[in-house]
């Protein structure tokens, strides 16, 4: 048997591995996406006051601190046992629009488009950002603008753009200042053009690569996400729903709070990343998928119309099935929730229920246990706290969108390998379709520090022996 | 174009990584002159800010430097340096220099010796003790500039 290693995965958030074992006769027999890095935030936050859980979850990741914030404020909530003021609750959902904005611009323009537009097997020093600019200067331009936007929102209401404490358990800490919800709508027309123009690039890529698309993760798995109670598109609160790649609900209107009784967590010796499982149907076979698939899968409708009729397109290429099973379609849905947080964003700019006053309930500690659910850029995210009578922490479990696509994950890189792999013989274009199929889930590791150095591209060819055959480095 | 920019780069949970970060807070309050951002990491949108500036100090940890170390920044023109999660400040400036056409006169990436970077809010006294001379680096570049 021969391993090969591809360490780090670029182009993603945080240090990952995958390897990909072949037998003598250069077949692939298995394909693995390792995360090598142990994740400590949870112990970390044990004995603090519950309180401070917002500043802290918000350093987890430098790409959707937000989400964190939001959703640890959420736990708060419980723990607190109020319901918070409408404004706040107003206020929290656009900037949590404002993270996926941010976040999904530098995924699709930044991370994916160097792949798709100069393609996968074009010169690795050229398929990065500087190389898309000497390609299409004003397409990466708008790319930067688009999160730029979302930056803005986020540090308008968050006061800085990172780390902000704005949302706190029982609602905001500071109102929305009038001043600048004008400047703020300026940026609309911009940020739909944006969109609609990224919406029309990725429907040619979809010709350009009908040839590749199949083999991106292309299976049938269960889709898990939040959706609204009368079945929309959902972001903030909402009910889970869990959805089979038929397109049957086998579950619907789960309290996020009950998570844990439908969800396990598995464990594996060869990653630090937990691997979630729908419970009832076991572990792998409960592997699913959450984040933009998931989302637009599972809803009935999104409620904004120029979102909804992208839906509808994004829907009709399942056919036949009602599930979109391809992780390749990854990009477009996250393109259809990039159009539908600009259309979002734009409705509560102009709702006068954002320019209220009252932002905060204040209660004491009422609950020793509180969870908080909400849609991060990559999925359904959960935090979950026990705390003591004086709110300090005795436990912790943050549950992250791309833990629970790590079984999809794997799927996909062993599919990829399976087809793109002959014997041992690896060329760049090879290990970019791999690690492309990788990025179609946006997956966001451990991306917690940042000493100055970076970690080139390291790839190894290893017998049985583990003996070195070959080495790449990039 | 602005005078003089600082970017304090890192987390500060994550012990010394986040020394960039504490001499961002430092220089917002002793230098008024000079314009401040704390980041967790350098993202393509901050070329855009960057063009305005004359100057440019950007200030990150290092495991690999023993005592404070001082880096001219030239623009990126290969995309070798270039990865959009975690772009280089030679990534920043090719960016700024291609998509904006302007970069700072002078970009210099200060480099601050880092010990430990776990899960702590607190700074190792070899990070902690290199804060004070690296604001007298940042004040000797604004006095230059």
């Amino acid at each position: 048997m021969t391993t090969i290693t591809i360490n780090p995965v670029t182009r993603i958030e945080g240090h990952a591995k995958i390897t990909i074992q072949v037998d003598s006769k250069g077949v692939v027999k298995d394909a693995r996406f390792h995360v090598n890095e142990f994740r400590g935030f949870e112990k970390f936050c044990e004995g603090r006051p519950m309180w401070e859980m917002g500043g802290i979850t918000s350093r987890i990741c430098g790409i959707c601190p937000t989400s964190h914030l939001i959703t640890s404020a959420k736990a708060g909530d419980a723990i607190l046992a109020v319901a918070i003021p409408e404004t706040a609750g107003k206020l929290r959902r656009m900037i949590t629009l404002a993270q996926w904005l941010q976040s999904h611009a530098l995924s699709f323009f930044h991370l994916s488009s160097p792949d798709f537009l100069l393609g996968f097997d074009a010169d690795p020093a050229k398929r990065n950002i500087l190389g898309l600019i000497a390609h299409d200067k004003e397409f990466a331009k708008r790319g930067i603008r688009l999160r730029k936007y979302g930056q803005e929102i986020i540090e308008v209401l968050g006061t800085r753009k990172i780390h902000t404490p704005w949302a706190v358990a029982g609602g905001v800490r500071e109102p929305f200042d009038p001043a600048k919800r004008d400047y703020l709508l300026s940026w609309i027309p911009e940020a739909r053009d944006t969109a609609l123009m990224a919406l029309e690039t990725i429907k040619k890529i979809h010709v350009k690569f009908q040839n590749d698309i199949p083999n991106y993760g292309n299976f049938r798995s269960l889709y898990v996400g939040l959706v609204a109670p009368d079945g929309a598109l959902e972001y903030y609160d909402g009910r889970l729903r869990v959805m089979d790649g038929a397109g049957n609900v086998i579950a619907d209107k789960i309290d996020p709070a009950e998570y844990h009784e439908h969800f396990g967590e598995a464990t594996e010796d060869w990653s630090y990343l937990k691997f979630p499982y729908y419970k009832p149907f076991g572990y792998p076979k409960g592997m699913y998928r959450v984040g933009p698939l998931a989302r637009v899968n599972i809803c009935d409708y999104i409620d904004t119309p120029l979102a909804e009729a992208e839906r509808k397109q994004f829907k009709a290429i399942a056919g036949e099935a009602e599930t979109v099973n391809n992780s390749f379609y990854y990009h477009y849905a996250r393109l259809i929730e990039i159009l539908y947080s600009v259309e979002k964003i734009e409705a509560l700019l102009n709702d006068p229920a954002i320019m209220g006053q009252n932002i905060r309930a204040r209660a004491m500690i009422n609950q020793r246990h509180g969870v908080g659910a909400s849609e991060a850029p990559r999925g359904t995210l959960f935090h979950d706290y026990w705390v003591t009578d004086d709110g300090l922490l005795q436990k912790v479990n943050l549950v992250i969108a791309t833990a629970q696509n790590n079984l999809a994950m794997n799927r996909t890189v062993r599919q990829l390998a399976m087809q793109y792999l002959d014997g041992t013989k690896l060329s760049e274009g090879i290990l970019n379709r791999i690690e492309a199929g990788i990025r179609c889930f946006d997956p966001c590791l451990s991306c917690s520090t940042h000493a100055f150095g970076m970690m080139p591209l390291h790839v190894q060819v290893i017998d049985e022996d583990h003996r070195v055959l070959s080495e790449l480095r990039r | 174009m602005k005078p003089a920019l600082l970017i304090g780069l890192g987390n500060t949970l994550r012990g010394d990584d986040g020394v960039g970060i504490r001499v961002a807070e430092r220089a917002r309050t002793r230098f008024p002159e000079l314009d401040v951002l704390s980041v967790h990491g350098l993202s393509p949108e901050l070329a855009e800010t960057v063009a305005h500036y004359d100057m440019l100090m950007i200030v990150d940890a290092s495991m690999v430097t023993d005592g404070l170390r001082v880096t001219d920044v030239i623009p990126a023109t290969s995309g070798e340096k270039i990865r959009s999660h975690a772009m280089s400040p030679a990534g920043i400036l090719g960016l700024a220099a291609t998509l904006y056409h302007r970069v700072p006169r002078r970009s210099v990436l200060i480099e601050v010796p880092a010990a430990e970077c776990d899960f702590t809010d607190a700074l190792s006294p070899r990070a902690a003790g290199q804060i004070d001379a690296c604001l007298e680096l940042v004040g000797s570049y604004l006095v230059r500039s």
